[in-house]
């Protein structure tokens, strides 16, 4: 656990040595904005909710996470610090957990900078800050999931350029599972238990169920099991690429 | 060699532990989403998605036992995943009302297949079945229950965009199976509202039927149309509803006395000028009254209303062609109220976004009133007042609106009435029997016999005085808020107001059923800008008087510059004098000038807004990247100099 927390403050620190956190966050934070004034016609709909902001949280870290994530390994890999980081007296699970600790709060400085959007509505009338509570609540874990699977992607490569366009299509589809974009592709030959179960495992059906604002334990369970599922295989990966 | 074996068996362990992991992950998912129901936070302000106190009373007060028969298509589910999604919300509360039951409420879920036997009992049910694709499978989604006494009750299709009022529709339902002993609601009116017949133009009769609003409430209460000239509410009527009942005589007004002292509700409808009916007044035998009234209640309770006063409002005015091909007015006595005009926190108006009313009247507390006044319905500030004969009869929209001068408040038009203890508007009892006009006088045994209906005679009210008045009743008639289409020769209602729900809400309300009408007041999902609006409202107050002086100012200039150009020879340019000349122009810049004004006044309602939007954006959009920006070159310069200093250091 030690292991993990030190770890974890290298690797958070890491991030503000270099112009990536800015650059990150003022994309995020820009775009989030103007998407959702612009698009999402935050004030036309004269509705104090953050539904347009929310709406585009998983379009968004489809494409920022993934270069987030991407050199979580492969740089690592490519420069062979790696096997410096495996001569240090750590597990590979708590290097790869503090890792991910470490993106993970980053993502979660970059969402909490949303806040003059929560001001603001709270301004503008009176919306339902427990629907707000609970939309955070799923987007940070939906970003958590995003980040574990760019991890693991991130882990099986040197190249961090190929690292960002696997993780991202791989996002994709996890994205999409349960939206029709996929499914009609599916329910032509497949049994429609599976695609049934696949609807299952889409970010957005669990998401948009979030943002109702109830936090169901099988979205919980949903997104918790694919950070663990994901962090465990990413340190098998890393486990056996030793190996080669 | 060795090596490259132990590589490739390691791979194939790599590869078996990653597809365990995947398998793993699949198995948790699917048998959690399977196993587990509803344990959830819910996070939302009014709990919306957990059962509310109301629908665990009414599950507690069941008396017999009902069955819900739950039916969905899979494969509904599996082509549109949304409603996939939808069923299995449906499900889950389904289960949380049986295990909360205590066995009072059973659900039997059902997925009918095609052509089968189930699909057959699904559409003798009532549930509605909607086809796939054209031409393809019919799917269910709906929900049938029964009771004891087979009565039925249906959601013949669930409609996810009424997600949030699932917990009312499903309560509702069983509310309905539960208490088969309806409330009855005893109707007084004038109105044509259980259908009437008429004569067309080419002089035969032609059946019309009833009011909408009449066969919704016929849906949940029992009906009772009684005598304009009642002189006893039947005592098993609760809520008596008063819709435009005319002038009522002070034996109707007694009763209605005795009937609210001891103990019941009414929703009253009095109207300056029934537009429904004042145009159209011969049905069948009887003219009905322009304007409706109940003076001496009304005078004894200390609320004020004049039958001849209509309420006027520009700001909610509803646009009307005044004639062929004409442009379209602002008809200043229909009206729309919606947002502020309607009380969002009373449980009647919640979930009712707009209320449409025609040349209503309005109502107000006299000083020392007996009762207390919730308003429910209100016009806009600015409001004024017109005679109600300024609205009968040839309708000049356009006169209305020149002519309409804003007046210093708002007027209310609907508003509950409660007292907690009230006493008797007849001080000396029964009144009197009095002869009508053309008739003899009662005998004084009709008199006797009268007052015999009457051995004790309430003086004060046994528990608190709980009414609702409406000034207009045309919030009933259909043209009003509702358009009835035919579908395969059934009526289907389709409302463009939300006068229906109003109504029903207040029956609701007054008639104890209110465990519903607090789920119906759940899941209001409007949740206006009150700041954008306040001061768009504020910058249009600011600014009405003087964009109307400008109009009025504008409007005298054109005259008088067209006065002027007539009274000159056609193609006398050579004529004109200079003097007129100058006058032509001076006019003509006088024009110019005032209609530059008028555009910056418009202007300027706007200009509050735009900023406040401007300054949204700014601090949403682009202040904290700036801040992160200028943290980060900071930063950045603090780290360049440190490594300088450390260099120079080591130099030294």
């Amino acid at each position: 656990m030690r292991n993990i927390g030190l770890i974890f403050r290298r690797e958070f620190a890491a991030y503000f040595a270099t112009p990536l956190a800015y650059i990150f966050i003022v994309i995020f934070l820009v775009m989030a904005g103007t998407l959702t004034f612009f698009v999402g016609g935050f004030l036309a709909r004269d509705q104090a909710d953050l539904r347009p902001f929310f709406g585009f949280h998983p379009w968004l870290y489809l494409f920022l996470v993934p270069a987030l994530s991407m050199r979580l390994w492969a740089e690592d890999r490519r420069l062979g610090t790696i096997e410096l980081f495996l001569t240090l007296p750590i597990t590979m699970f708590e290097a790869v957990v503090g890792k991910f600790l470490a993106a993970w709060a980053f993502t979660g400085v970059a969402l909490a900078l949303t806040c003059p959007l929560w001001i603001s509505v709270n301004y503008l009338g009176n919306p339902d800050n427990g629907v707000i509570l609970a939309s955070y609540i799923g987007s940070y874990l939906m970003a958590g999931a995003y980040l574990a699977i760019g991890s693991l992607v991130s882990a099986t490569t040197k190249n961090q350029v190929i690292a960002f366009v696997v993780a991202a299509a791989v996002c994709f589809l996890f994205t999409v599972a349960g939206s029709p974009i996929l499914l009609n592709y599916f329910e032509n030959w497949a049994p429609g238990g599976l695609v049934e179960a696949i609807a299952k495992f889409g970010f957005l059906t669990h998401f948009d169920a979030i943002q109702r604002g109830v936090i169901d334990l099988r979205d919980l369970i949903f997104f918790g099991s694919t950070i663990v599922i994901a962090l465990i295989a990413n340190a098998y990966v890393i486990d056996w690429k030793k190996a080669e | 060699m060795r090596a490259l074996h132990t590589l490739f068996s390691q791979s194939r362990i790599a590869v078996t532990a990653l597809a365990l992991l995947l398998i793993l992950f699949l198995a948790l998912n699917i048998l959690s989403a399977n196993l587990l129901t509803s344990t959830r936070l819910d996070l939302t302000e009014e709990g919306l998605y957990s059962l509310s106190d109301a629908t665990e009373t009414l599950i507690e007060n069941i008396e017999e036992p009902v069955t819900l028969k739950f039916y969905y298509s899979q494969s509904l589910g599996r082509n549109v995943p949304f409603y996939g999604i939808y069923a299995g919300r449906v499900r889950d509360l389904l289960g949380e009302y049986e295990a909360r039951s205590g066995g009072k409420i059973r659900v039997e879920i059902y997925d009918p297949q095609p052509f089968t036997e189930l699909e057959d009992r699904a559409v003798a049910d009532g549930l509605q079945q909607i086809p796939l694709q054209e031409g393809g499978e019919n799917v269910f989604f709906g929900i049938a229950g029964t009771n004891l006494t087979d009565d039925q009750e249906v959601i013949p299709f669930l409609q996810p965009e009424r997600e949030t009022f699932l917990e009312y529709d499903i309560s509702r339902l069983i509310h309905a199976l539960a208490t088969p002993k309806r409330t009855v609601v005893g109707i007084v009116t004038s109105l044509p509202m259980d259908g009437t017949v008429r004569m067309n133009a080419m002089g035969q009769q032609t059946p019309v039927p009833p009011y909408v609003i009449a066969d919704q409430i016929g849906a949940t209460y029992e009906t009772r149309y009684l005598d304009a000239d009642l002189e006893k509410v039947p005592e098993d009527v609760t809520v008596l509803m008063l819709a435009h009942p005319g002038e009522l005589g002070e034996k109707a007004q007694f009763a209605i006395d005795q009937f609210l002292l001891g103990g019941g509700k009414a929703l009253i409808f009095v109207d300056p000028y029934s537009e429904s009916e004042g145009g159209q007044a011969q049905f069948f035998g009887r003219s009905a009254p322009d304007s409706s009234d109940l003076p001496i209640l009304f005078e004894h309770w200390g609320v004020d209303y004049d039958p001849t006063k209509v309420a006027a409002d520009r700001l909610t005015a509803r646009k009307v062609q005044p004639g062929q091909g004409r442009r379209l007015v602002d008809y200043v006595a229909w009206l729309e109220l919606r947002g502020g005009n309607i009380d969002k926190s009373s449980p009647i108006t919640t979930n009712v976004d707009t209320i449409a009313v025609a040349s209503a009247g309005h109502i107000a507390l006299a000083e020392n009133a007996r009762v207390r006044m919730t308003p429910l319905v209100s016009t806009s500030l600015g409001s004024m007042e017109l005679d109600a004969e300024q609205v009968k009869g040839m309708r000049t929209p356009e006169t209305l609106l020149k002519n309409y001068q804003p007046g210093a408040s708002s007027f209310v038009v609907a508003a509950r009435l409660t007292a907690d203890a009230l006493t008797t508007a007849f001080p000396d009892g029964p009144p009197t029997p009095k002869s009508a006009e053309g008739e003899e006088a009662p005998s004084e045994e009709t008199g006797a016999a009268y007052k015999a209906q009457f051995p004790t005679v309430l003086s004060e009210a046994a528990v608190p005085l709980d009414v609702i008045v409406v000034a207009d009743s045309d919030v009933l008639a259909d043209r009003f808020w509702v358009q009835v289409q035919q579908f395969f020769g059934r009526r289907v209602p389709v409302p463009v107001s939300g006068n229906g729900d109003f109504v029903l809400n207040a029956l609701d309300a007054l008639s104890g059923s209110s465990s519903l009408l607090g789920l119906r007041g759940r899941g209001s999902t409007a949740r206006p800008f009150e700041v954008l609006d306040r001061i768009e409202r504020e910058a249009e107050k600011e600014y009405a008087a003087q964009e109307e002086r400008l109009q009025k100012t504008l409007a005298e200039t054109e005259q008088r510059f067209e006065q002027l150009r007539r009274g000159m020879p056609e193609g006398a340019a050579a004529i004109v004098s200079d003097s007129e000349r100058a006058e032509i122009e001076r006019y003509r810049q006088e024009i110019l000038r005032i209609r530059s004004e008028l555009r910056a006044v418009q202007r300027s309602v706007r200009e509050d807004v735009d900023r406040l939007e401007s300054e949204l954006w700014f601090y949403n959009i682009a202040l904290v990247p700036l801040l992160v920006t200028v943290l980060a070159l900071l930063l950045a310069l603090w780290r360049t100099m440190r490594r300088r200093r450390r260099l120079h250091a080591a130099a030294g």
